[in-house]
């Protein structure tokens, strides 16, 4: 009796999990063949290291991301977000090289912050597609980068030792820039998960008119998901500066595109109202491990453009096909149990 | 009296109008500006160097007529404007390097069209993000960092010929105009579309096929796109998998200014070509002042968001006051 119960449970389980154990097997599965494929030159801990690092903006961003999305708009905006933040980080550290670090991670995500009230304003205030809202933003704040830095880079030679060991120091033997990751990781699954606002966010992405009439201010909580996806694009905007010890006006342009990607990769429906951290997170290591294993089993840089396109719709069309699927189980059951009774 | 003053409420009430007003604003702006503006070989240049996004633009302009988007356009023009230019390469006939082209942008188009239909729990924004990517990804597998130079003699034409004293690409864009004006506004098919952009399951149970008009205004949108990208290859006189970028916001500003809206079944061709004319008259009047590309982006992304803004703004002012109305009731 009870091992059937157990049964259950676990099939539940993975009924429910199904986007994330399916996962789960494909970085595995991935990550055994390419170490097979390279002779042992994945699975070494420089690698992981640098995988882990360049994966971790990803994965931040796409927290932001996630949460834009699952309110039901998208935010084309984010990479020109990253580069101004990163950029306004960096020209204070050039002029002022007393500054603390703690006061420039304020700074960045301030700059984050105030994108992401623009185009939240734009998006659910003004009420613009938010496809063509954030694309013109998108533009703007590209420009906005220019203005500032006067197309001049801020290279490492204007940095302090102090920040660029943000991208090279280790605590617990693991990468700063990871712990910022699980930081952010951390707060997403306590705010969309835990509170009532992240349920908010939720109910908007459903069915706005729903969510309306239930007494939620929808407007407010289309505007707070695009603040917090700018903020944390903020701090990713200073994490690039960092890793990368060089600011310039097209730092990470395209950056969205990754992060969209990883975002409908991790199961998250672009409609809005459905998705998971954990999928997330999942979603944006498999995108990560793939520009980290193309270089290594020799697929031209040329190549990579187009596969990043064909994974982004293959993961949309899976998507629907499992939805798809899933609403024909659960019709069946239905009638199953109308026939029972 | 009171006949005229209808009159004038009504003309105030199209969007034309205003459209007018702004083109003619635009016009006194650039002209108290510089010099430069009011010459016949600066404004026609200037033409060869926007038209090409005007090409594009009744396609857009059809698909946000149906409630869709389209940005994967402005990597349509790169793919097959590379095309062209590595089959020239491949010393193929010139009338087979263009059709290639076309025949190329057409698929590209289809292929978004298919996808949208085949999977109704898509929708446009992600799919032709996706494509977006896709294309330019072939168009950057094709040629890697070459950029291709020998069709250019052949098709220069495209670029620089003038037919009746227009460059060609005008008259192109004219011929174009008074074919959609046609399509658009005179046909079962243009009626269909407002149908469809209006109420798209009103329209399927009413017996139109919401499916093959969908399919049919995707790939002509990608052949527009196919169309422009020969003219660009024209004028660029080489081609590399980095062209083109960006068109689409241009290219959606324009049909959005010209009074089509994403929600579906609104927008005229009249408003759609003052669309074209007012967002290329203020590239050519800021480059004749020398403002730089990057401040050139601010301005365009401004534009774009005031413009889609200004249709909403009446609705939001509604709620606001609604809202401001029911919390006093509630005190």
């Amino acid at each position: 009796m009870t091992e059937n119960m157990d049964k259950q449970k676990i099939r539940h389980f993975l009924s429910d999990h199904s986007q994330e154990a399916a996962l789960v097997l494909i970085i595995l599965a991935v990550g055994t063949l390419v170490q097979l494929r390279t002779g042992g030159s994945f699975l070494t801990a420089s690698n992981l290291n640098e995988l882990m690092r360049e994966a971790s903006m990803l994965i931040m961003v796409s927290i932001g991301m996630m949460i834009v999305i699952v309110s039901g708009g998208i935010d084309l905006s984010v990479g020109s977000v990253m580069g101004l933040s990163g950029m306004i980080a960096a020209l204070v550290l050039r002029d002022h090289r007393q500054i603390p670090i703690a006061a420039l991670f304020l700074i960045a995500m301030g700059v984050g912050l105030i994108c992401g009230t623009i185009t939240g304003f734009v998006v659910a205030k003004l009420r613009i597609f938010p496809l063509i809202g954030t694309l013109g933003t998108c533009d703007i704040l590209r420009g906005v980068i220019y203005l500032f830095s006067k197309g001049e880079w801020v290279s490492q030679t204007d940095m302090t030792e102090n920040f660029l060991a943000i991208s090279t120091g280790t605590f617990l033997g693991i990468n700063y820039m990871v712990w910022f990751a699980v930081i952010v990781v951390v707060f997403g699954f306590v705010f969309m998960g835990h509170t009532r606002f992240g349920r908010h966010i939720y109910a908007v992405g459903n069915s706005e008119a729903n969510a309306r009439i239930s007494g939620i201010n929808t407007e407010r909580t289309k505007w707070a998901a695009y603040m917090l996806s700018g903020m944390i694009a903020g701090l990713a905007g200073l994490l690039w500066v960092c890793k990368y010890a060089c600011a310039q006006g097209t730092s990470a342009t395209g950056f969205e595109l990754n992060v969209i990607a990883s975002v409908v990769l991790g199961g998250v429906s672009i409609t809005g109202g459905s998705g998971t951290v954990t999928g997330v997170v999942l979603g944006s290591l498999l995108f990560g491990m793939l520009s980290n294993i193309l270089p290594l089993i020799q697929v031209s840089s040329f190549w990579q453009r187009a596969i990043r396109g064909a994974v982004i719709l293959i993961s949309v069309i899976i998507n629907a096909l499992v939805s798809r699927r899933a609403a024909r189980k659960a019709l069946e059951r239905r009638e199953q149990n109308e026939t029972n009774e | 009296m009171k006949q005229t003053n209808d009159k004038i409420k009504d003309l105030f009430s199209h969007w034309e109008t205003f459209l007018i007003l702004i083109f003619l604003l635009v016009n006194v702006i650039n002209i108290s500006l510089s010099p430069y503006y009011l010459n016949y070989n600066n404004v026609m240049n200037s033409m060869i160097n926007f038209m090409d996004k005007g090409l594009m633009v009744y396609g857009t302009m059809m698909v946000l007529i149906l409630g869709e988007i389209d940005i994967s356009i402005a990597s349509i023009i790169t793919l097959s404007g590379c095309i062209a230019g590595w089959a020239c390469e491949q010393r193929m006939p010139f009338m087979v390097c263009i059709l290639l082209a076309l025949a190329v942008g057409t698929l590209c188009g289809a292929f978004n069209g298919f996808l949208l239909v085949k999977f109704k729990e898509l929708n446009s924004t992600i799919v032709t993000l996706g494509t977006q990517i896709l294309f330019r990804g072939l168009a950057y597998m094709l040629l890697e960092d070459e950029s291709l130079k020998s069709y250019a003699k052949q098709l220069s034409g495209l670029a620089w010929d003038k037919v009746l004293g227009l460059p060609v690409i005008l008259f192109t864009f004219i011929l174009l105009t008074l074919f959609f004006a046609y399509v658009i506004h005179r046909t079962c098919f243009g009626r269909r579309l407002y149908a469809i952009g209006t109420n798209k399951t009103a329209s399927y149970f009413s017996g139109i096929y919401t499916d093959r008009i969908k399919l049919a205004v995707f790939s002509v949108n990608g052949l527009c796109a196919a169309f422009a990208g020969l003219f660009l290859a024209a004028k660029l006189a080489s081609v590399r998998a980095s062209i083109a970028q960006g068109f689409e916001m241009e290219v959606i500003a324009m049909a959005i200014l010209g009074g089509a809206s994403p929600s579906g079944g609104k927008g005229r061709v009249g408003g759609v070509i003052l669309g074209v004319f007012i967002i290329g008259l203020i590239r050519y009047g800021t480059g004749l002042v020398n403002i730089s590309s990057e401040t050139l982006k601010i301005i365009i992304g401004c534009l774009l968001i005031v413009v889609c803004a200004v249709p909403n703004l009446r609705q939001v002012l509604a709620d606001a006051k609604e809202a401001r109305r029911g919390r006093a009731g509630l005190l």
